[in-house]
């Protein structure tokens, strides 16, 4: 029987979307990989040269707020969620295949409604120029990922709940 | 009216108590038209540094707004006193009346609207150091000190002294382990986090800029309320502002507060030299100075308007 | 009330049961309850999701779990496990005695049971059911044990506990390190039982190497030790604050890996990524439990329930079960420290004003916090090991297999209550 022609569709859009989203993770773990290297050089700084960096935690908090928003997409792409399978597992088969379809559908309501929060919240940040208040860092390029990695994560729900094999 | 108001500060606090009386008072004043549920400790979990956010939006229908907590979303009303702006408890005391006005002023434009202030009692900074003693800038210099504040980096970076913002709940063990060895505390509030157990010697260094907490309304839920609410709650505000704004006791109380630090084992010694504390309070004026042009905006206007009300 | 409850269960029970994730169905159900109940306030959502992924305190849960598949993909893991199971041959439940001990070791390094959980777990569950080990049985181990961060000092839950109620941290932290020890053991005690009934949770060696074996084999594991003694070290010596300990234990992990064992290049940049993608899955469930706690806590919800039972006017025993059930209910839904804060401002007067010493109630407090944290459906030390073991344990088994950990803990409250000396000694004794 040939697929849908949604199916085909989303299988089509994940072949675009997953390189995107390997690239984010990737952008992530860069990030991941930064904490460790921005913590140790503080460390060092206090001890050798008794000066330590005044921004370590500030950066560190937005490093790791990055991180996450990078690599959601991705995570949610490859299904690599926590979930409670009890009823799903419970419920006839056909059933079980309808509620996971309305469950993609909730993952994309929650992302959507956060995308729209994110908006006025992005937009108080950017019209203010917002800075950390230690390291003086901009803060809306930071902001910027919150809305950017909803809309991705939103598509990837959509894809899994279109393809769900 | 229901309302709630956010209170960052633990229920054992005396400011938590005086809102509590406040809350009273205005259901007094209203007949039980408007009450107000005071909630302590933070246990709405809305945070002070969001509080330009989420107050003018209505989550609640007040909050205690306090302008230290406001170096990020509003760095004008942060900047309108830093730690050092003032030499003494009197030059504090003089200025209260014009940082309220600046408030009042700064916060219409975020729809925030005072229905009054109340006061801090007055603080004076001690440095708290363990090991060894530590009342010179001297001795401090080959120390790691812990401060709260941005504009406390640069003051002390300023004077030679490697200063750092450490976290509250990361303070006590940050002292324990030597993270830092001392740390800028007043000795009103060291028993809060138990500062008497890790360290052992604290001397006085400057009196702290104590800018008055605002009884801040979401301007939404102030416009709902009939006039006659409105200048109840104005009424009990200001009985917030008359007893807290009293300061026979502070001396009275600094001292029993120092007294009873010793009495767990911690060494009061004598205050940093007169030299120190002006060369303190110096760095500390250039920073003011600095803080208010970056922060732009309004921030050296109001700082002008300080100066102007110090006489200086 | 009436709207929120069915706001509230209706919300979790159709979103999280059709499969959902986790953190998506914890979010939106917060989202509905903030649009519907809370007049419209969904704008804190935002703010909550930013402040908990930027406070540092969290920023221990990455690095350790990089920390830990570094160990796995350099061989690390391997050589230290293989080097211990000898010693634990003859024991019932062998090697999960290790992650007890593991854990009790960890919670004086860490302040938190999730990177007790997340660190332990991302290292043990891997080696351990290659090990032909239960998967279920590791899993409610390191659950358990995990919890053990929060009760041995330092910890974070003692520590807002000292803050909001002005009570003495030095005494708080004292208080908890023998029910903590105690906890320990018990869970030893419980894994000994459980795999002398049924020992297929535990697999069998095949031949038991001499004694000089086994003892030059656990000699050989002094880098590890070195690894152990840098992070507890770096803390105890003021080198660095708990939060940076993780940084520079990924560092000296790095370095152990590459001398010790076959970390290349290409084997330390997989670990970094596949960390972050577990990472992501962690925090999504965090971030999802953030809100929901927040939709919640600005009703007020659980500090009016307690207001019930505080004018119920019952006996000071009466008082602290409903608290403690309390609690267990509300642990379902929050995850610890949200719900310490939200609840801390009634409780603390409650139960002081009725006798109980205020020292002996940060740790009972902390006890039931952490039992919050291993229930489902917001466990977030089970959505932790679920995501370390890449979903092959599901949140249901996790659940399950930790239920005698939480009757463990359980239990001590009880022991506790009627024998408050065991927390209260040391702190009397000692300061
Ligand atoms: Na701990
Ligand atoms: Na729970």
């Amino acid at each position: 029987m040939a697929e849908p022609r949604l199916v085909r569709l989303a299988r089509h859009l994940e072949r675009g979307v997953t390189p995107i989203c390997q690239a984010l993770a990737l952008l992530g773990a860069v990030a991941g990989s930064a904490i460790v290297g921005l913590i140790g050089a503080s460390v060092a700084m206090r001890h050798i040269a008794n000066a330590p960096f005044r921004f370590t935690e500030e950066l560190v908090g937005l490093l790791m707020t990055a991180a996450f928003f990078l690599v959601l997409p991705l995570v949610t792409l490859k299904s690599e969620h926590v979930q409670v399978r009890i009823l799903l597992n419970a419920l006839p088969e056909r059933i079980a295949w309808v509620v996971t379809g309305l469950a993609a559908l909730f993952g994309i309501i929650f992302c959507a409604w956060l995308f729209w929060l994110s908006i006025p919240w992005f937009e108080f940040a950017f019209a203010r120029t917002i800075k950390t208040e230690v390291a003086r860092l901009l803060l809306w390029p930071w902001m910027a990922l919150l809305p950017v990695s909803m809309i991705l994560t939103a598509l990837a729900f959509a894809i899994r709940g279109a393809v769900r094999d | 009216a229901d309302w709630k108001f956010n209170n960052g500060l633990p229920e054992g606090r005396s400011e938590s108590q005086q809102l509590d009386q406040f809350a009273a008072d205005v259901a007094e004043l209203t007949e039980g038209r408007v009450n107000i549920d005071v909630f302590h400790g933070g246990s709405l979990n809305l945070k002070n540094e969001d509080v330009v956010r989420w107050l003018p939006q209505g989550a609640v229908e007040m909050g205690l707004v306090w302008a230290n907590y406001l170096g990020r979303d509003a760095p004008a009303l942060n900047a309108v006193l830093v730690q050092g702006s003032v030499g003494s408890p009197e030059e504090l005391i003089t200025v209260l009346p014009e940082i309220q006005e600046i408030y009042a002023e700064e916060l219409a434009e975020w729809g925030i609207v005072p229905a009054g202030y109340m006061a801090l009692p007055l603080l004076q900074a001690s440095i708290f150091c363990k090991g060894e003693p530590v009342r010179t800038l001297d001795d401090l210099r080959t120390k790691k000190l812990r401060v709260w504040s941005g504009d406390q980096v640069e003051t002390f970076t300023k004077l030679g002294v490697a200063a750092q913002i450490v976290g509250q709940t990361e303070l006590y063990v940050a002292l324990q382990t030597g993270v830092v060895d001392c740390a800028v505390y007043p000795a009103l509030f060291a028993h809060t986090i138990s500062l008497h157990e890790v360290t052992d010697y604290a001397s006085y260094l400057y009196p702290v800029a104590g800018v008055p907490y605002v009884l801040g309304v979401s301007a939404g839920a102030w416009e709902d309320l009939s006039d006659a609410d409105r200048a109840a709650i104005t009424t009990a505000a200001d009985r917030v502002w008359e007893r807290t704004n009293a300061y026979e006791a502070a001396e009275e109380n600094e001292m029993a507060a120092r007294a009873k630090l010793e009495e767990q084992g911690l060494e009061f010694l004598e205050p940093f030299s007169d030299e120190d504390r002006a060369a303190f309070l110096e760095a500390a004026s250039a920073t003011w100075a600095e803080l208010a042009e970056e922060a732009g905006g309004n921030a050296p206007a109001y700082r002008q308007r300080m100066l102007d009300a110090l006489g200086r | 009330m009436a709207g929120f409850w069915s706001v509230f269960l209706g919300g979790l029970l159709a979103f999280a049961g059709s499969g959902l994730a986790l953190g998506a169905a914890l979010g939106l159900t917060g989202l509905l309850i903030l649009h519907f109940v809370a007049n419209g306030a969904t704008f804190v959502a935002v703010d909550a999701v930013w402040n908990v992924l930027n406070s540092f305190t969290l920023s221990a849960i990455p690095l350790f779990i990089i920390l830990g598949e570094i160990m796995l993909r350099s061989g690390v893991s391997a050589r230290i496990y293989s080097a211990l199971s000898p010693v634990f041959m003859r024991v019932p439940g062998g090697l999960l005695h290790t992650n007890v001990a593991v854990c009790t070791l960890f919670g004086a390094v860490s302040g938190s049971s999730l990177s007790t959980a997340a660190a332990v777990g991302s290292v043990a569950y891997p080696e351990m059911t290659r090990r032909g080990y239960d998967r279920r049985t590791v899993v409610g181990s390191l659950a358990g044990g995990g919890t053990l961060g929060l009760l041995i000092p330092p910890s974070l839950s003692l520590l807002i506990f000292g803050a909001l109620t002005e009570t003495s941290i030095g005494q708080l932290f004292l208080a908890g390190l023998v029910p903590g020890l105690l906890f320990a053991a018990m869970f030893m005690v419980y894994i000994y039982l459980r795999c002398r009934i049924t020992p297929s949770l535990a697999p069998a060696e095949a031949a038991r190497p001499p004694g000089r074996e086994i003892l030059r084999g656990v000699l050989g594991l002094w880098p590890f030790l070195l690894l152990i003694l840098s992070i507890m070290g770096s803390i105890t010596l003021g080198f660095a604050t708990p939060t940076e300990a993780a940084g520079i234990g990924v560092i000296a992990t790095i370095i152990i890996g590459r001398l010790w064992g076959t970390l290349t290049l290409r084997a330390l940049a997989e670990a970094v990524y596949a960390a972050i993608r577990l990472y992501g899955a962690i925090a999504f469930v965090v971030i999802g439990a953030t809100i929901l706690a927040q939709a919640v806590s600005l009703l007020g919800v659980p500090q009016a329930i307690l207001e019930t039972v505080r004018a119920s006017d019952l006996g000071p025993l009466a008082v602290l079960a409903v608290v403690v059930l309390v609690y267990l209910v509300l642990g379902c839904f929050f995850d610890g420290l949200s719900l310490m804060i939200m609840t801390l401002p009634i409780v603390f007067p409650l139960l002081t004003g009725l006798g109980y010493d205020a020292i002996w109630l940060g740790v009972i407090i902390t006890i039931l916090i952490e039992i919050g944290q291993v229930t489902p459906p917001v466990g977030l030390n089970l959505s932790v090991l679920v995501s370390v073991t890449k979903n092959a344990v599901s949140l249901g088994e996790a659940a399950k297999a930790t239920v005698p950990y939480w009757l463990i803990l359980l239990a001590g409250v009880a022991i506790l209550t009627a024998l408050p000396a065991l927390a209260l000694f040391l702190p009397g004794a000692l300061m």
